[in-house]
């Protein structure tokens, strides 16, 4: 018997696993992500009282701790919550995916890239004045529309960097006269603490695809590594059936970064060169802002031939039409910032590729929890060409897998591209099927994304027959409605095996909502 | 002017000319036909430069800034200015501008100016009039409380060379400017692009005239560019591909290469019928962008492409969807062609037919290249010139189709070389049907002809029609005076406000109402809403038929929109129910020579089926988004996203 424990703390991930272990009097504690995405009401404390009552739950122990991936909507609680962990909880064995493991040539590969363009893309963020909290007031240096920022902002989120918590000395920004140095994001900083407080290092698992592996004490659970892929198809985050022949901007397609990104006028000299380097031109073609903006002209300071203005002023800086029109929209100071936007969806994309997915086998009555991670859809894709090749298992395929999955946690808080259809929702065909997503709806509306997708949770309500279980409580119509599919047996299976906690926690509109939610599986 | 050094500026000796030289017809401008990439292909290296003839404009200042457009070379990612360029300079001058080069700013804006020149004199030609972008429009109330539009003259298009660090290219409506973007060639070195190299749109013949003809569409018909049907983007996308794809056979040297290298045969691969190669390749396509006549397959093989009836149908998207319009377009376009150029292949043959082995004798390579310009020339003009018997609202292919046709009847009434019947049998190969026809022959196709009773009952049921066409006549007798485009838009502005009141007078609206399929009453789908209506644009035509005689136009077109729920259960006063604007509208077209109405072509207001397609389609079109919808928010929703701002850069990212 599995109870899976939904932590209700909005938009992020924390999963508690209680295993009834056979002839045992200690149950066994599997955790699977624990954090809240960035800017979410109050964060820290919503997390420290999530851990404590993790500590309280497990009696301070955690068989298993599992880290899909580095995103912080899956990972901050390890950091805002790691006084808590260390003074509480002990952690047996931390589960992480291949592609964290490292010195792994082919996760450096990819995680270098992935890494070097979120540094530089922070960075490019950070140098043009966006306070990367967003509760802060945005420091507008050159004037960009709030909305365009904004929209670069939330993204940027996901990949976790902290302005308000570090203090400046581990987080210099430029022009304060050092050098720039590598930031720990607090995704960074929460995996390094999951890789150290598991010893021996032996405990560290880095898990592959087309393994199948236990955990101890249990001789009854069997979990079989689905992703993320070795192959290719760790790149592939969107489907793109229109257009097959375009690859993605991923991984070694993108290597080009310093032409993608911003090039600065740095207040350093040893800027310069790195500068020039960014540049689509040589010098003698360009002037600065300055020059432009001042009249200064170097071919060119008569006023007559200039008519007192240069070009750009009175090409580009003329705000007012001639006939008095406001057309300052007319500039393009902050358009580009728009593709920023893209190249940080697309590092999103990758990021989530890497999910560690699993599918938890209940081995006596045949049952599949399914906990993908945030995978997308090149990591969904692959789990079809596993093979697990133990005698007990070599049998089994992930479309076997599907059918009898019980249990699924929605992707990517039920974003349109982190559940595939056809070759995945489609199969999961058991009449028992259940849904948890963790989500806070009126969140992800406030940041405008579409969350739950509607066709998807359309599906999902038919395929569950209502039984959606979200973390802020909601049940669209379409649910509601599904529910009317229920048997009395259903329904009273159902009924018996969800449970709320007697504690409250209280959510972004307003209401309150219990701790955790509990679905029993048997 | 501008001078660039001390240097020059001493050469610049005053030059006062004489004023009997005669002025220049054009000012000639080196450029790529199609971009930098096949300037290192063997086969098309040697034709790959050409000289664009961009009409000599005596007051050119630097960028170059003109009458139509201005090039300002900000590129804000790199937070610099670039020198401008003076095509003025004499040493320019001498030169034909500055030479090719990827790496000097100052030609990138040499070569989008020639091109969006180009564009602009083509469009020009087939319009017979001159061009205007879309205008500054604000909305006010007036002293008795109605509404007032005004719309202010935008003189020049913006032309931001080096906009954005991204492979992406846009015409925004909103800055009334075209931002160009540039990036690194992807690490793949199949297709044969300098990994990391730059690429840069705004060096692309095809990607610049594809977003001017964006510009120029928008000025036009500033509402086509709300997406209110499947059709309606990708219509915009596929007519801007078409005046791109239809420019290439404008220059000689490549028509004569490509031709001598197919034999002829333009429906085999050939670089006329692609669209942005090099942006294709560095994107990592194994093929172009667009390519309208055939596809490469995973093994790099070209495959010619064989159209399905289902074609149309089966595509929604709006770059997949305007691909099949172009594709019908490029076969009327080839099949026309085959058939001017069979009695030449016949003279050359002694009437076999079949060419003999080897390459074509040069005679007959010329011979077959002025066929294929002179068939291009005349299919891009007859493209252009439906645009003017277009509904001004909720456009669909099939409306277009039909005003191809009635275009194409009004000036030349004998279609001795087919080429309605080739166009019409190009769109029916790939399902393309305009809805609610009887048969498909071309008249039938064609809008119908104002009849003789439905006018006389006009006129007689409102004597204030007669008025309309009279004051439309005495006004657009006045426009011989004006001489610059800003006088020419105030005029016709001062005609839509004056047409308006009449209109707005109107004393018995029911036949109007009747004909146009306007809404000038209360009635109750307005929903409490006060009827409304705009007289969208005033027009003149004036267009010299192939026999010679000229034919003279007034085209006035009125729209009308009001707010319906997305939900049909749903009503204004339901609180928070998500609303769109559903328009209606009419183009009516006038004969100013026998002062009748010729045709009314309109998409009625009150027309419940089109209201309730349009309703599903937001709703299917909200069920969908893609990753950017995601995160920037979706189109429809109530605030103003990236999305409806620039709904361009929307559709190319």
């Amino acid at each position: 018997m599995v109870t899976i424990r939904m932590y209700n703390v909005g938009l992020g991930d924390c999963f508690l696993l209680r295993f009834k272990a056979p002839n045992q009097q200690r149950d066994r504690f599997m955790l699977i992500d624990c954090g809240l995405f960035r800017g979410s009401d109050a964060e820290k404390e919503t997390l420290q009282e999530v851990v404590k009552d993790i500590a309280k739950t497990t009696k301070g122990k955690l068989d298993v701790v599992v880290a899909t991936h580095e995103h912080q909507d899956h990972l901050s609680g390890f950091w805002y919550a790691q006084e808590i962990f260390k003074e509480k909880i002990k952690i047996d064995k931390v589960w992480l995916a291949w592609t964290e493991r490292p010195g792994e040539p082919r996760a450096r590969q990819l995680k270098d890239k992935i890494d070097e363009f979120s540094d530089q893309l922070t960075d490019t963020v950070n140098r043009l004045g966006i306070d990367l909290d967003p509760a802060q007031v945005v420091k507008n240096r050159r004037q960009f529309s709030a909305h365009a920022l904004e929209s670069v902002g939330s993204v940027l989120d996901f990949l976790g960097f902290d302005g308000a918590d570090d203090t400046s000395a581990n987080n210099p920004l430029p022009g304060n006269g050092q050098p720039p140095q590598k930031r720990l994001s607090i995704n960074r900083k929460a995996l390094n603490y999951l890789q150290e407080v598991a010893v021996p290092p032996e405990n560290i698992v880095y898990h592959e695809p087309d393994t199948v592996t236990t955990i101890d004490g249990l001789p009854n659970i069997r979990v079989y590594i689905l992703g993320p892929p070795r192959t290719d198809l760790i790149k592939k985050s969107d489907p793109t059936k229109q257009n097959p022949e375009v690859y993605n901007f991923a991984g070694n397609s993108r290597s080009n970064y310093a032409m993608m990104l911003p090039a600065w006028d740095g207040d350093q000299e040893e800027n310069q060169k790195d500068r020039l380097d960014r540049m689509p031109f040589e010098p003698i073609y360009f002037m600065t802002n300055e020059q432009a903006r001042q009249l200064v002209d170097p071919f060119n300071d008569d006023e007559e031939t200039s008519g007192g203005k240069t070009f750009f002023q009175q090409y580009y800086a003329n705000d007012l039409s001639e006939a008095g029109f406001d057309q300052r929209h007319r500039r393009i100071d902050d358009d580009w910032l728009f593709s920023l936007g893209n190249l940080a969806l697309q590092l999103d994309g990758d990021t989530n590729n890497t999910s560690l997915a699993m599918a938890i086998e209940l081995i006596d009555t045949k049952r599949i929890l399914l906990f993908p991670g945030d995978a997308q859809v090149g990591n969904w894709l692959s789990w079809h060409d596993c093979k697990w090749e133990h005698p007990d298992t070599k049998n089994t395929t992930t479309a076997k897998l599907l059918e009898q999955t019980v249990f699924y946690k929605v992707g990517h808080h039920g974003s349109h591209n982190a559940t595939l259809r056809d070759k995945g929702l489609e199969l999961m065909t058991s009449p028992d099927l259940v849904a948890m997503i963790p989500l806070d709806e009126a969140f992800a509306g406030r940041k405008k994304w579409e969350m739950p997708f509607g066709t998807l949770y359309a599906s999902l309500a038919i395929k569950t027959k209502g039984r959606i279980l979200q973390a802020d409580g909601k049940l669209s119509p379409v649910a509601v409605e599904a529910a009317n599919l229920r048997t009395e047996d259903d329904e009273q299976a159902y009924t018996s095996a969800v449970k709320h906690s007697k504690a409250r926690r209280p959510t972004t509109n307003g209401t309150d909502r219990p701790l955790w939610t509990e679905f029993i599986v048997r | 002017m501008y001078s660039r050094s001390p240097q020059e500026t001493r050469l610049q000796t005053e030059h006062i000319a004489p004023t009997t030289y005669p002025l220049p017809p054009y000012r000639k401008l080196r450029g790529y036909a199609f971009d930098p990439s096949l300037s290192l292909e063997m086969d098309t290296a040697d034709v790959n430069e050409v000289v664009y003839k961009v009409r000599w404009e005596n007051e050119l200042g630097d960028g170059p800034v003109g009458e139509y457009l201005e090039v300002v070379d900000y590129d804000p990612s790199s937070n610099v200015f670039y020198y401008p360029v003076n095509l003025n300079h004499a040493y320019l001058l001498a030169q034909d501008g500055l030479a090719p080069s990827e790496s000097n700013p100052q030609f990138h804006q040499q070569m989008v100016y020639a091109v969006a020149m180009t564009t602009i004199q083509n469009m020009e030609r087939a319009l017979g009039r001159p061009l205007f972008w879309n205008g500054y429009r604000q909305t006010g109330v007036g002293a008795n409380g109605e509404p007032i539009y005004d719309d202010e003259f935008v003189q020049r298009l913006r032309l931001y060379p080096h906009a954005l660090r991204e492979a992406n290219a846009y015409y925004s409506p909103d800055k009334k400017a075209i931002l160009f973007g540039y990036f690194p060639a992807l690490y793949d070195i199949t297709t044969g692009q300098l990994p990391g190299g730059l690429v840069f749109s705004c060096l692309s013949h095809d990607i610049i005239a594809h977003e001017m003809t964006h510009a120029v569409l928008d000025g036009m018909h500033r509402r086509f560019s709300k997406d209110t049907n499947p059709d309606a983007l990708a219509f915009h996308e596929a007519f801007s591909d078409i005046v791109a794809l239809f420019q290439h056979f404008s220059f000689p040297e490549v028509l004569y290469n490509q031709i001598a290298k197919t034999r002829g045969d333009l429906s085999a691969q050939n670089q006329l019928g692609k669209l942005a190669h090099q942006f294709g390749q560095a994107s990592g396509k194994r093929n172009s962008l667009r390519d309208a006549i055939g596809t490469v397959d995973e093994h790099d093989v070209w495959h010619p492409a064989t159209p399905k009836p289902t074609d149309y149908e089966a595509a929604t998207k709006p770059h997949a969807r305007g691909s099949i319009l172009v594709a019908a377009l490029f076969e009327s376009f080839l099949t026309l062609y085959k058939s001017r150029i069979t009695d030449l292949i016949r003279i050359a043959t002694n009437g076999t037919g079949k060419l003999p082995d080897g390459d074509l004798h040069p005679d007959l390579v010329k011979r077959l290249a002025g066929e294929a310009a002179k068939t291009s020339r005349h299919l891009l003009n007859m493209c252009i010139r439906a645009l003017d018997y277009c509904p001004p609202v909720d456009l669909t292919f099939g409306d277009y189709l039909r005003a191809l046709i009635t275009a194409d009847y009004d000036l030349v009434a004998d279609d001795t070389h087919n080429y309605r019947l080739a166009i019409i049998s190009a769109f029916r190969k790939r399902g393309i049907y305009p809805k609610g026809l009887k048969t498909l022959s071309p008249e039938s196709l064609r809008w119908d002809v104002m009849t003789r009773q439905k006018l006389t009952q006009l006129m007689d049921g409102s004597g204030d029609f007669n008025k309309l066409i009279t004051t439309l006549k005495s006004k657009l007798f006045q426009a011989s005076d004006i001489t610059s485009r800003q006088e020419s838009h105030n005029f016709f502005k001062e005609i839509q406000q004056e047409l308006h009141h009449q209109i707005w007078d109107f004393g018995e609206t029911s036949y109007f109402n009747d004909l146009t399929g306007v809404c000038l009453v209360d009635h109750p789908v307005w929903q409490g809403q006060k009827p409304v209506f705009e007289v969208h644009s005033v027009r003149a035509a004036q267009r010299v038929t192939p026999d010679g005689e000229t034919v003279n136009q007034a085209i006035v077109v009125l729209t009308q929109r009001r707010k319906v729920t997305i939900d049909k259960n749903q009503d204004l006063t339901t609180p928070g129910a998500p609303t769109f604007w559903f328009r209606g509208g009419c183009t009516l077209i006038f004969d100013l020579t026998g002062l009748t109405l010729r045709y009314c072509i309109c998409k009625p207001f009150l027309d419940q089926r089109r209201e309730d397609e349009q309703r599903a389609y937001m709703q299917q079109r909200a069920d969908s988004p893609g990753d950017r919808a995601l995160y920037f928010g979706t189109p429809g929703m109530a605030i103003q996203s990236e999305a409806t701002r620039e709904p361009f850069a929307f559709l190319h990212r």
